[in-house]
């Protein structure tokens, strides 16, 4: 008959502690890759919007390129960025812009905030409709509170939702064709 | 070719235009084919075409956001067209990104399906017959950025059913045109064969009786019309020649007839006068052998007994009684010469002479002849020379042969020249016949003469000259010598001399 003793017990508590903080680490660093390949995904969205809104006429006359702002905290990778910024659109070539407190986002065309709920997130979403400013966040609630598009996952899946009054008073139009795609389109009747 | 070339005109209309409708419709019908399939292959690949351009226009931002349902959805959407079996939309990576396949195709087919498109293009944006479908390759272009393909594979069946369809309506067309042709040509047919049969069968039937009566008739002013005039014409041509040869013909037949006539009616009269003429000869013949006859009786017993007085009496004549006597026998002897020759004529003529024909040396008899007329020749100065020395043996009557040649030999120097020649020799022998040629010096005879010189009683102007003769002595030498079997002949130069030449029978022992 086998016999427990305490350091036996000692030593099976250490090995579950073990096989407990390895599965820890492991589960940790695939939820960190998994976030590495949503957020490069949502980076190409940001790009691939632009080819399906139609800015006001005069946007672009002295712009030196399409802009692509990034507001708050930045959750991209470098390799993502670089690489949209290879890119053209509107016949301009794509460049990305770290956005300060100060708040500054004139000469933007999109503007990704990570955190709207923030003084910063507010003020820019507040300077919208003079601005033109296609707005993105993945913050859940985005588009109910005036931002134009809110992304989001569905079955490790990025999908997007879409706010058409505040798209509206930003004086952006919305292709149909990416209107489709839109999981959810609100007319932003509660703004 | 040769089959064709007897086959009556009518059938050959039909067959002409049977082959030439035929022929056009086929080449109408395999033209409009070829243009309905090009046409149709042109549009299935253009409405291909658009449906492509519409649903990679729409599937932009499906593929830009990594949305397969939406793609997918879009593809549905191609439910609408019946030919189209599968469309795909291939990624950057050719994985593929979203399908769509009709109930017809299976699922199953996909992955080999794809692999033959991706492998038939190489390069996008092009069409391509792939077994009885039409594949579709078209590149999905956003923003001069191309994010993938679109394959579209559609059926060609139903075309090619339409198609089938269209063919055997076309057959149909063929079919009933070929039936109108042969209907209207055979009808028209006629139109151009019927003159031309009926016209051909009145060629056969003029050909065949002579008859130049009958007109072919046809109206309208046609090729057919003007050989139907033409035809007429020379019918009617040909009438008059047969009228114009009748009448003719008749003429001739009375023509004949009158002359036929009137030679019967001139040989009538020629036979009377002939019938005449030899009675009246016979009644000469006969009164002139009876009156030779007569007048020899006297003549004898004048000559007779001139002789007497001459021989008895002729001591106590005195010179000019007995010139007178000498007168009274030389004229009764010529007189009596003449009346026997008149009798011998008389004898010729009447038939009456007795021929005795006996084997006679020629050559000696003209010696005899020669010696005879030595005399006359002195007399008249005239040489005689005798080449006829090769003896001769004919069949003659001595006494006549002997009489005829003395005729012509005293001829010969009676009315020669002064001082001329009697030339006598044997001329080419031909045939078997002797010949004996007399040739003088004298004054010749011209033709006039020649054609007169055997004429009875003709002197041929000797008459007036002091040469005594008969006129009647050459006809019975030529008589004579023809009874034996021979001839005479004259060739005459005038001026230069006569040349008589008699023919005899050689003697065949």
């Amino acid at each position: 008959m086998f016999k427990y003793t305490s350091s036996n017990k000692l030593l099976l508590d250490l090995a579950w502690r073990i096989v407990f903080t390895l599965l820890l680490l492991s589960s940790s660093q695939i939820v960190l890759a998994d976030n590495v390949r949503e957020y490069t995904i949502k980076a190409a969205f940001l790009y691939n919007f632009s080819k399906f809104i139609d800015w006001p006429e005069g946007t672009f006359i002295d712009a030196s390129g399409f802009r692509i702002c990034i507001a708050g905290k930045n959750p991209f990778s470098d390799k993502i960025l670089s690489s949209i910024s290879e890119n053209k659109t509107k016949s301009l070539q794509v460049n990305i812009k770290r956005i300060g407190n100060d708040g500054i986002v004139k000469g933007c065309q999109i503007v990704f905030i990570s955190e709207p709920s923030s003084i910063l997130g507010k003020h820019i979403i507040k300077s919208n409709h003079q601005l033109n400013l296609l707005t993105v966040s993945d913050e859940p609630g985005f588009t109910a509170g005036g931002g134009v598009i809110e992304l989001f996952s569905v079955n490790r899946k990025v999908r997007f939702k879409v706010n058409l009054k505040a798209a509206k008073i930003a004086n952006l139009r919305i292709s149909s064709r990416l209107l489709s795609l839109a999981v959810k389109v609100e007319s932003g009747e509660q703004l | 070719m040769n089959v064709l070339r007897d086959l009556p005109i009518r059938k050959k209309l039909i067959y002409m235009s049977m082959l030439i409708t035929c022929s056009v419709l086929f080449l109408v019908t395999t033209a409009l084919m070829m243009v309905e399939v090009f046409n149709f292959h042109k549009e299935t690949v253009s409405k291909l075409k658009n449906i492509a351009e519409i649903t990679s226009y729409n599937t932009v931002a499906a593929l830009r956001f990594n949305d397969k349902d939406a793609a997918t959805k879009n593809l549905q959407s191609m439910n609408a067209n019946a030919d189209i079996h599968y469309a795909a939309i291939f990624s950057k990576r050719d994985i593929v990104f979203a399908s769509y396949y009709d109930e017809v195709f299976d699922d199953h087919d996909e992955s080999e399906h794809v692999l033959n498109f991706v492998s038939e293009f190489n390069s996008c944006n092009r069409s391509a017959k792939f077994g009885s479908d039409m594949l579709l390759c078209h590149e999905i272009i956003s923003d001069g950025e191309s994010l993938g393909r679109l394959y579209i594979v559609s059926s060609l069946n139903e075309i090619h059913k339409e198609l089938a369809y269209k063919a055997l309506i076309a057959l149909l067309v063929l079919a009933i045109a070929i039936v109108i042709a042969y209907l209207l040509s055979s009808k028209l047919g006629s139109f151009i064969s019927t003159p031309i049969v009926s016209l051909s069968d009145l060629i056969a039937n003029v050909g065949d009786n002579q008859d130049f009566s009958v007109r072919a008739s046809h109206e309208g002013d046609d090729e057919v019309g003007v050989l139907t005039k033409g035809f007429n014409r020379m019918l009617w041509q040909l009438e008059e020649h047969k009228k114009k040869l009748l009448r003719y013909n008749d003429e001739l037949e009375s023509e004949v007839a009158a002359r036929t006539m009137e030679l019967s009616v001139t040989v009538e009269k020629l036979r009377y006068a002939k019938e005449s003429a030899e009675k009246a000869n016979a009644a000469k013949s006969k009164f002139l052998s009876h009156m030779s006859h007569e007048l020899r009786t006297p003549m004898n017993a004048i000559l007779g007994y001139a002789q007497i007085v001459r021989m008895n009496k002729e001591k106590s004549l005195d010179e000019g009684q007995l010139k007178h006597v000498n007168e009274i026998i030389y004229a009764g002897n010529h007189l009596l010469e003449l009346i026997n020759q008149v009798l011998d004529l008389s004898h010729i003529e009447s038939g009456t002479l007795d021929v005795s024909i006996e084997v006679v040396d020629l050559t000696k008899c003209i010696d005899e002849c020669v010696t005879l007329m030595s005399g006359l020749a002195e007399k008249k100065n005239v040489t005689l020379i005798n080449n006829f020395t090769e003896e001769q043996k004919i069949s003659a009557d001595y006494t006549y042969l002997k009489q005829v040649l003395i005729n012509v030999f005293s001829n010969g120097i009676k009315y020669n020249t002064e001082g001329g020649s009697l030339t006598i020799a044997s001329s080419n022998r031909d045939n078997g016949d002797v010949c004996l040629s007399v040739t003088d010096t004298g004054i010749g005879l011209d033709e006039a003469q020649l054609s007169k010189l055997f004429n009875p009683f003709e002197r041929l102007g000797a008459e007036n000259t002091s040469v005594e003769g008969t006129g009647i002595g050459l006809v019975i030498s030529r008589d004579l010598v023809r009874l034996m079997g021979g001839d005479i002949q004259v060739v005459s130069v005038p001026g230069y001399g006569t040349t008589f030449t008699i023919f005899f029978k050689m003697s065949t022992n």
